[in-house]
């Protein structure tokens, strides 16, 4: 059947291109879809099916079935019948064992009958034991669509963008192209989207429909964006719509939106419906019009409407020998009367009761007709009739999606046999056919209408009447045809069949929402777009309801497949970086995440426990520095700062010394800690605070949102990322900055422990304070971040002659376990309070109020039977002892390990735990239990291993 | 969401932190009150007041949403709101 | 910055060799510029004192005779930036101003922000600068929607940002001033929203 010159709206037939299908060479052109050029090669099965592996072909030709879904390269489920070839594309089958054309697992077609509807419910769990070992392992080599490697890069540039008009419409057929044209004449801004690739929906490809002149005129209008091949992939509240178009995801904001989406051609259902070479009459029109491609020889359309005379009158053009089948007894129509006039045949009041396999199932050669009785059911007068076409025009479904996830609800008119949708957002309006307006002059003047609608709203004027629905639908009624045999599928992406729902009722799932969870219908990659109109009819029938009793079932973004790539986008994860980064970087940092900063854990590149360990010792014995760039940073101001702070933390503030630092601890309402820091008072009525690098951005809103109640006057802005900090700390360090200020005096009585100076540190302004994280002699130095990297080159330069070396957070780490002082977020967790921790001695009872005090007050009533406690253990058993590893009594979980290290300085292994209050004395032993299960026993200790007095960072 | 501050912004400028209420006074509260106020929310169906916060600025204002049917009804700077009883000793 | 020492968040990337830039978008740093803040009770009547003309509305700017934008961020929270060029002594006028009356005892009248050390400063101009940030940014910035003066404070790429419309010689441009510390990040953000209009930073 191959083609030699094909004309067609969207080829060229002057340029071929080369491509490949399963290994072997075709020959299209310009303009092709892979499924339009394969099927001018003749070529008609595309995919086999999910469960049976039955060979499918073209269905729809619009990329809204999944029979046409390929894989190339290493894109899996591409629409076959979408997607352009180009020249070298090399193609892929998808779910097939062996190959497309001798599929290994075809044989599953015959095992239909062991396995009924929902049969994975109840046979693969007995005995004990066997889905691990036998079925998962085996399902999971059966089942999924293409292969994916995981390990390949990125594929293309994917990114998204906003967009904002004020009315949008979804839909370029004859509704939405006057929808456009109307709502664009009050001169706002208007965009119209359409999946296809040219403007004019059904229009494109069905008898008699000519739109060129609305075309040419919304093309006309300067204010005017048309979109093609752009599907709105989802509503979202406020009408922002996910449009993807290309590689790019448009989220676009809508003040007012029309949906022109139209119709979905639907299925018949008898048995061997799915095979290759029965479609929609939709799709072989598109194959004719769009592609030149003439889908057979010799047709037999299935007719339950009057466009089944527009396919049957097309395809006598194309040379096609046409057969109609005819499922009404008294048919009429316009295009029934042309058809009449050609002279076909015409078998009225009769279904397709059985299509007919060629071999291997490839192809369609045959089907048997039926005549109908009284209540459209099959008789048993039959005749065969011969064909290699089956051409199904016997109903739609409004395209629905977008229009419920608008929270439209869908009901069905008895009628008509036709869905509706009613109860969406009132900026959204539906307009033509999706709204039963078939016709196509009324089609038209409804787009009009809606247009004019969409305008008003905006400038609140009074929307225009528009035109009644239709009184009749294209919709026949019951075009379903059950066969003994079965094999008459209602969903073909998982393979169901009429007997599988008419079960799934059965036993007892008379929802639909069950019906679809048991049986699985809806769930496949067309999301039951050729699915839910047979299954709400069949679910109704059978459980003696209406069809608008069933409904649908809920219908959720996205509409059709999209690409983890364009959800993804570009990487936004923004990483925040201290102006000593570069410095960092040169020293041979090796990074960690706290928070979003990225920090050195440490220095070099050797071993990272002997590096540690010689940062540690570095500064414990000599002078180390450390940049504290990421901590938290808050000025806090005004007349009722100190009454603020009170507040805001546990501790007292009011009488806090002008120049002196006292520790701060915060719990929550529910008096549980939250976060820690230290408090500088700069004047009376200014404090400059620190808070964790994690916590601070919370800790500041937090602030804002008491004093949103409060009302005192206090002012607070975070500075956070606007002070640079170093640590400079150990022996020598004071030494180390004597050299680098003439107006901070040093000595241990003018500077001494806890307190806050003010002066200028290497020509930079600088705050600075004493403080004892690590347990050494220490100066916090905060400068203004823009001097971040010079102050960071002064004090190494000013302590290169006593060997000063940059620590980092893992050595930071250790020294401040060694020291037993809490890290909060790793010792604590949400239930935490400052008894536990024993620090009631940051708690000030005799305050007032605090956030968290009258909990704590009620919480220190019943105490937990638990203490954060300090131990030890002489070495490091070899099954590795780690944070989160549990604290084991008497069999039951007594808490966990917080914090663990080998301690250098201490020469043992220390660690903060949660453990039972009778085991919080020093010496009671606590039993630890390792990832591998393995036992290991502790002693308990005061948490304060390293300088229990406080001597040296007291210096 | 339309912010009182900012005009209307994407949602995912903002947070949520859960309905307003009062801050009951701790020392005339029972020890079952003040544990009921801590722990437990109305988490009502309907019209609620909620305090929200428009992140980029730290902005905190009120919302009326309807907590069914997630519409937003009103928005207004806690400044318009009775304010909370004095704390301060 | 008049300091030889204090840097630019941008300014180890302006050493990276790049594309050259066309007019559709061109990115300027203006980090070394003088910038301020004023913020808390008192901080508008004090602010009204001292210069020309204040905004009327929140998220305005007023722009002052020489080419110096007051703008208000909301509350009492107000931005002071100089003209493009530095030229002007606005900045640091005010803050000299502040801390005279402060010495002299007089409360109410806010206090200042670190400004130029929390946030970076862009200029961003070009009549693609709309289109471009369409892709990083929610907020409606075409032309006819974001006036001139104009003030936004909305997330950029997931950073918080404060915009404002200051155009370059007639052409469409943007103040941009965001996180000190995510300077890295936002250079990659720029350069890759920018590169589809052959623009970047100058």
């Amino acid at each position: 059947m191959t083609q030699i010159t094909r004309t067609g709206a969207l080829i060229d037939s002057t340029k071929p291109i080369t491509f490949f299908f399963e290994g072997k060479r075709y020959s299209g052109v310009q303009g092709d879809t892979i499924a339009s050029a394969l099927a001018a090669n003749g070529q008609w099965v595309l995919s086999r099916s999910f469960k049976y592996h039955r060979p499918r072909g073209v269905l729809t030709m619009a990329g809204q079935d999944a029979n046409t879904l390929v894989q190339i390269g290493n894109e899996v489920s591409v629409f076959a019948d979408r997607h352009p070839i180009s020249e070298g594309l090399e193609i892929k089958a998808q779910n097939v064992n062996g190959s497309l054309e001798k599929d290994r697992d075809f044989f599953m077609n015959r095992m239909g009958r062991f396995m009924p509807v929902g049969f994975y419910y109840r046979t693969f769990y007995k005995p004990k034991g066997i889905w691990e070992k036998i079925w998962e392992p085996l399902i999971r080599a059966k089942a999924g669509l293409g292969t994916l490697d995981i390990n390949a890069p990125e594929d293309g540039y994917h990114d998204k963008a906003y967009g904002w008009y004020d009315v949008v419409v979804v839909g370029a057929g004859p509704s939405g192209l006057a929808a456009a044209l109307e709502a664009a004449k009050l001169g706002g801004s208007v965009l119209l989207v359409d999946e296809n690739p040219q403007l004019g929906g059904a229009a494109t490809y069905a008898r008699g429909m000519n739109l060129q002149d609305l075309i040419d005129h919304v093309e006309a209008m300067e204010n005017i964006e048309t979109w093609t091949d752009a599907v709105c992939n989802g509503w979202f509240a406020d009408n922002w719509l996910a449009v993807i178009q290309g590689n790019r995801l448009h989220k676009i904001r809508a003040r007012q939106l029309v949906l022109a989406t139209g119709l979905i051609e639907q299925p018949a259902q008898f048995r061997n419906n799915d095979l290759p070479g029965i479609m929609q009459g939709s799709a072989a029109q598109r194959l004719i019009k769009s592609y030149g491609v003439t889908p057979g020889q010799t047709a037999v359309v299935l007719a339950g409407n009057d466009d089944a005379y527009g396919v049957a009158l097309d395809l006598v053009d194309a040379g096609v020998s046409v057969t109609v089948c005819e499922l009404r007894k008294e048919a009429e129509g316009p295009l029934r009367a042309q058809v009449q006039t050609v002279g076909l045949t015409i078998h009225d009041g009769c279904c397709i009761y059985e299509a007919l396999p060629g071999p291997g199932h490839k192809h369609v050669r045959g089907v048997s007709i039926a005549e109908l009785d009284d209540a459209g059911a099959a008789t048993g007068k039959q005749r065969m009739l011969p064909c290699d076409l089956v051409c199904m025009s016997v109903g739609y479904t409004p395209t629905y999606q977008l229009a419920v996830q608008a929270g439209g609800k869908v009901g069905y008119d008895d009628k008509t046999a036709m869905f509706s949708i009613t109860g969406h957002n009132a900026d959204v309006g539906l307009a033509g056919s999706m709204d039963g307006r078939y016709a196509l002059e009324r089609c038209v003047a409804h787009g009009t209408a809606m247009g004019a609608r969409a305008a008003a709203r905006l400038s609140e004027a009074d929307a225009p009447e528009a035109p009644d629905k239709c009184a009749t639908s294209p919709n026949y009624p019951w075009p379903i045809f059950p066969h003994p045999k079965g094999k008459d599928f209602v969903d073909f992406d998982e393979d169901l069949q009429i007997k599988d729902i008419k079960n799934a009722v059965a036993e007892g799932y008379r929802e639909l929402e069950l019906v679809k969870r048991f049986s699985t219908v809806g769930m496949g990659p067309s999301q039951g777009r050729h699915a839910a109109l047979p299954t709400a009819r069949l679910v109704a029938k059978h459980s003696d309801r209406t069809v608008a009793e069933v409904g649908v079932t809920t219908a959720r973004p996205p509409f059709t497949t999209e690409k983890i790539a364009t959800l993804a986008g570009r990487k936004f994860t923004p990483m925040r970086r201290t102006p000593m980064h570069s410095r960092h970087e040169s020293a041979g940092a090796e990074w960690l995440l706290a928070g979003n900063w990225q920090r050195p854990a440490y220095y070099g590149r050797g071993n990272a426990k002997k590096t540690i360990a010689l940062e540690v010792s570095n500064a414990r014995t000599n002078v180390g520095m450390i940049d504290v760039s990421t901590l938290g940073g808050l000025d806090v101001r005004g007349p009722d700062a100190a009454e603020f702070l009170n507040r805001m933390y546990t501790f007292a503030y009011a009488k806090l010394p002008i120049g002196k630092t006292r520790y701060l601890l915060m719990t929550n309402e529910a008096g549980t800690v939250i976060d820690d820091g230290v408090a500088c008072r700069i004047a009376e009525d200014y404090f400059y605070i620190t808070a964790t690098t994690t916590g601070v951005d919370n800790i500041y809103r937090n602030m804002l949102w008491w004093n949103a109640q409060w009302r005192l006057d206090v002012d607070i802005a975070n500075v956070t990322a606007a002070y640079a900090g170093v640590n400079l700390a150990g022996p020598n360090a004071r030494t180390v900055l004597n050299k680098l200020t003439d107006d901070i005096a040093t000595g241990a009585e003018d500077f001494p422990y806890l307190a806050y100076r003010e002066g200028h540190v290497a020509g930079i302004p600088a705050r600075a304070f004493r403080v004892g994280f690590i347990g050494e002699l220490g100066y916090e130095i905060h400068v203004p971040a823009r001097y971040g990297g010079a102050l960071w080159d002064a004090i190494a330069e000013a302590g290169a002659e006593f060997g000063i070396r940059p620590f980092g957070l893992e050595a930071q780490r250790v020294m401040r376990l060694e020291k037993g002082h809490v890290i909060v977020g790793q010792d604590t967790d949400g239930m935490t309070t400052p008894e536990e921790l024993d620090m009631i001695w940051a708690v000030a009872n005799k305050k007032p109020f605090f956030v968290g005090k009258r909990s704590l007050e009620l919480r220190n009533k019943t105490l937990r039977d638990r203490k954060l406690v300090g131990f030890s253990l002489d070495e490091m058993p070899t099954a590795g002892l780690e944070e989160s590893n549990l604290v084991i009594k008497n069999g039951e979980i007594a808490g966990f390990v917080t914090s663990i290290c080998q301690s250098p300085s201490v020469g043992k292994v220390i660690g903060l735990a949660y453990a039972a209050r009778s085991d919080s004395e020093t010496g009671a032993k606590i039993t630890l239990r390792a990832s591998d299960g393995s036992l290991h026993q502790a002693t308990v200790c005061s948490p304060h291993f390293y300088d229990p007095d406080n001597k040296r960072q007291e210096m | 969401m339309h912010c009182p501050l900012n005009g209307p912004r994407n949602i995912s400028e903002f947070i949520c932190y859960g309905e307003f209420h009062n801050h009951p006074d701790p020392d005339k509260t029972s020890d079952k009150d003040w544990a009921e106020y801590v722990w437990l929310a109305n988490n009502a169906a309907g019209v609620v007041r909620e305090w929200w916060c428009h992140t980029p600025t730290n902005y905190w204002f009120i919302a009326e949403r309807n907590t069914v049917t997630d519409e937003i009804l009103r928005t207004y700077p806690s400044e318009d709101l009775r304010p909370s009883e004095e704390l301060r000793s | 910055m008049d300091n030889p020492i204090a840097q630019s968040p941008f300014a180890h990337r302006l050493r990276d060799t790049r594309p050259t830039v066309s007019g559709g978008v061109k990115i300027t740093d203006l980090s070394a510029l003088p910038r301020t803040g004023f913020k808390g009770r008192g901080t508008r009547d004090w602010l009204a004192s001292q210069v020309d003309t204040v905004p009327d509305a929140p998220n305005q700017a007023a722009f002052q005779d020489d080419g110096t934008v007051i703008a208000w961020l909301g509350g009492q929270e107000y931005l002071a930036l100089p003209d493009p060029e530095g030229r002007s002594t606005f900045c640091a006028n005010l803050t000299k101003a502040w801390d005279t009356a402060r010495s002299t005892g007089t409360q109410g009248i806010g206090f200042p922000l670190p400004r130029e050390d929390s946030h970076s400063w862009l200029w961003i101009t070009g009549a693609d600068v709309p289109s471009m940030m369409a892709k990083i940014c929610g907020v409606d910035l075409r032309p006819d929607v974001f006036a001139e003066g104009d003030v936004a404070q909305t997330v950029v790429a997931r950073l918080g940002a404060i915009l404002l419309r200051q155009d370059r010689n007639g052409e469409f441009g943007l103040y941009m001033l965001s996180d000190f510390a995510s300077g890295h990040y936002l250079w990659d953000v720029l350069q890759d929203a920018a590169a589809e209009f052959g623009g970047g930073f100058v």
